[in-house]
């Protein structure tokens, strides 16, 4: 037993800053919550989460993290992956270029969301003014203004934010490949895309799984960008699920709903994280039972 | 070393953490405001008055503390619900309600010469920060909506401004394919965009309720044909096509740098285009906002009016001395005496339209005009969420996802729900 009495501090800890919440926010997602004067909270069982699985704007809130989240992740990736390879082969000054590769991970998500707000301005945006210079457009793109256009800007600068972090884990995955694999995939004959997807790929399984993991809770759970480049609109086009909690348990202060809003993004979250951590301990268990 | 010794040093601190908060004899009463000013002149003022209140006050000190004018709401929640924050809030009047209801404020009627200052104020604003007989706050200014005119165009083009939405809409070829739009305004998913669409739909003679405030009444005609108006403005080009993704610093950017003729805001515009913008003031007129030809009804035809209002919260253990604070800052200082253009809105103090009185204010006649035919958003508790809905469909209508019909239908839905919660 002794080797669980030196967790039980760290699960404390976890039970107070995880469970607890959790646990409160579910207690609170089957009550329609009454916040002042001391006013009794009324049992309402599931119907909060009845009306949010009916609602036109919930439904459609979960189809829009789930467009952002798809059309962002790959994307993101596959720069980042690039820029690893890159950063990779750079031997000189390499921090250097690193520190200014995360410049766009470091900067806070309401600026990125003002800055790239005012990029992608009808009038005064310099996406606008870049592409009529180059004769690529002949008239102004209310970018922010359109539903498609807005979805498409919202991902364009969440995979500016999030590509140096890719890149970053990717770097890390790549430095700890050994030469010898590709020395000797180099003696057997293999050319360098065959080296990148017979070596370097399979070498990186667990870092890309774990940068999907993480990048997919990031990206399914990203507020601040999308609300300050758009509100969630325009006609609710990039509305994502965590600005539907926001309007719900904050603007119309119906903090149970809100609460129940907030319980079924952390259920896809947390099925979609087991389903990820499934497939990628599923070699290392083959072996495990193997032995 | 002993349980004890470990535990009284920890009481002792503990007991010292658990006094009132309340002042020492011989020391000042500490009143905390916190200013929600929203122009660049007001809070200038505030913090200049506050500094004389202090000097030639011992028995009260001001704290000041300045916000931002989009997180009203948020502050008032959270200070609400843990009971503790500032003792005066310069606010929405449009909380009185809500946070009124919510026991947040304090109903001023509790001070015995409060019957003295409602006096001193004008009659009209009162309806609006009063909830089921009790005042929540000191109307200060009024911010009735009228319609910003870019004369410079205007005169280039030689055309005179519209009183009717059929004019307004006759002037829009003049300026098709020109690079000037008629009319801009903040149409984004924000809530300036109801802002936009409510005086309209006032104009027109509708209103956001029905008379017993038990069904929404902005999908009636009236509100159809405000929609259709705006709407027929965007499809005809007389509008800039990204107003649809506007707030309001947006929209001010575009009419300020000579994009627009039009566009409906108050007597904060004068201020913010010149200040933050270099607008030339000499090419700004305020007029009242553009009526349709024939009236739609069913109501009288009104302008939207806003007032901010000075409130003391519910949960302040310093009532007495925050009243006192009120009342020096924003009763008897001589700035509310005079209309200025630098503190966001038009003074509610009947002194300030005494014959005589100066200003630089322009077209203080449109905007005293439109002050007296003011109706403010419904006083209900749940006023916010109605604005967002509104503002949603404005924004459906306006990115052609639904028609204005759909889009205020849908809204009005949404917002009967809510209204069967009160």
């Amino acid at each position: 037993m002794t080797p669980y009495y030196f967790l039980l501090p760290a699960m404390l800890v976890l039970a107070v800053i995880i469970l607890y919440p959790v646990v409160s926010n579910l207690i609170m997602s089957v009550y329609k919550v009454k916040l002042f004067r001391g006013a009794g909270d009324e049992f309402i069982g599931m119907t909060n989460y009845a009306k949010l699985l009916g609602s036109r704007t919930f439904v459609n809130s979960i189809w829009s993290s789930v467009r952002f989240t798809v059309y962002s992740l790959p994307v993101a990736f596959v720069l980042g992956l690039g820029m690893a390879l890159i950063f990779n082969e750079i031997k000189k000054y390499r921090p250097v270029f690193t520190g200014f590769l995360l410049v766009p991970w470091a900067i806070a998500p309401v600026v990125t969301g003002y800055m790239w707000r005012w990029l992608f301005h009808d009038t005064f945006g310099l996406v606008n003014y870049a592409l009529l210079s180059l004769g690529i457009i002949d008239a102004n793109i209310p970018w922010l203004a359109q539903p498609d256009t807005a979805v498409g800007a919202v991902v364009v600068a969440n995979v500016w934010r999030f590509m140096p972090y890719i890149t970053i884990m990717l770097l890390a995955g790549l430095q700890g490949v050994s030469t010898e694999l590709y020395e000797a995939a180099h003696v057997d004959g293999a050319n360098i895309f065959e080296r990148f997807f017979h070596v370097t790929l399979p070498q990186l399984k667990h870092v890309i799984g774990v940068v999907f993991l993480f990048a997919t809770i990031w990206m399914v759970n990203d507020f601040a960008l999308i609300f300050i480049m758009t509100e969630g609109g325009p006609a609710k086009a990039t509305q994502v699920v965590p600005i539907t909690v926001y309007r719900i348990a904050f603007e119309h202060l119906r903090l149970g709903k809100g609460a129940a809003a907030a319980l079924i993004l952390l259920l896809f979250l947390l099925s979609m994280s087991m389903l990820f951590i499934r497939v990628l301990f599923r070699e290392q268990r083959k072996k495990a039972d193997a032995s | 070393m002993s349980l004890k010794k470990i535990l009284l040093p920890l009481l002792i601190i503990l007991a010292g953490c658990g006094g009132e908060d309340g002042p020492r004899p011989n020391e000042p009463t500490t009143v905390v405001l916190w200013e929600f000013g929203g122009v660049p002149g007001l809070r200038d003022w505030v913090q200049q008055a506050v500094e004389e209140f202090n000097t030639s006050r011992s028995d009260i000190q001001i704290e000041l503390e300045f916000r931002d004018w989009a997180t009203q709401r948020e502050s008032l929640i959270s200070t609400t619900i843990v009971g503790d924050g500032p003792d005066v809030v310069r606010v929405h009047h449009k909380y009185s309600v809500e946070f009124g209801e919510l026991g947040g404020l304090y109903p001023l009627d509790n001070f015995p010469d409060f019957p003295q200052v409602k006096e001193r104020v004008l009659d009209n604003v009162w309806e609006l920060v009063e909830y089921e007989g009790k005042h929540y706050g000191l109307p200060v200014t009024m911010l009735p909506f009228v319609l910003a005119v870019n004369t410079d165009i205007m005169a280039k083009k030689g055309l005179d401004t519209p009183q009717t939405w059929e004019e307004m809409l006759a002037l829009g070829p003049e300026f098709a394919g020109s690079g000037v739009d008629l009319f801009t305004m903040p149409g984004g998913v924000n809530l300036d965009t109801a802002y936009r669409f409510l005086p309209l739909l006032y104009k027109a003679g509708g209103r956001v309720f029905n008379e017993d405030w038990t069904k929404a009444a902005f999908n009636g005609p009236a509100g159809l044909a405000a929609l259709e108006f705006l709407m027929a403005m965007k499809n005809q080009g007389y509008m800039p096509p990204g107003s649809a993704a506007y707030a309001f610093d947006e929209n001010a950017a575009h009419w300020a740098t000579g994009r627009a003729a039009f566009s409906i805001e108050g007597p904060w515009w004068q201020d913010i285009v010149h200040g933050n913008y270099e607008f030339d003031l000499k090419n700004l007129a305020l007029a009242q906002v553009p009526r349709p030809a024939e009236h739609i009804g069913p109501h009288e035809s009104r302008t939207l009016l806003d007032v901010i209002m000075v409130s003391i919260t519910g949960y302040s253990k310093v009532p007495n001395e925050a009243w006192e604070v009120i009342k020096a800052l924003d009763l008897d200082h001589e700035v509310w005496r005079n209309p200025n253009p630098t503190m966001g809105g038009i003074p509610t103090l009947k002194a300030a339209y005494a014959e005589g009185v100066q200003s630089d204010y322009i077209n203080l006649d449109q905007l005293a005009e439109a002050g007296a035919n003011g109706l403010g958003w419904p006083g209900h508790p749940a006023v916010t969420q109605v604005q967002r809905y509104i503002a949603d469909a404005v924004n459906m209508a306006l990115t052609g996802t639904m028609s204005p019909k759909e889009a205020l239908d849908f809204a009005a839905e949404e917002v009967n729900e809510v209204l069967l919660d009160y």
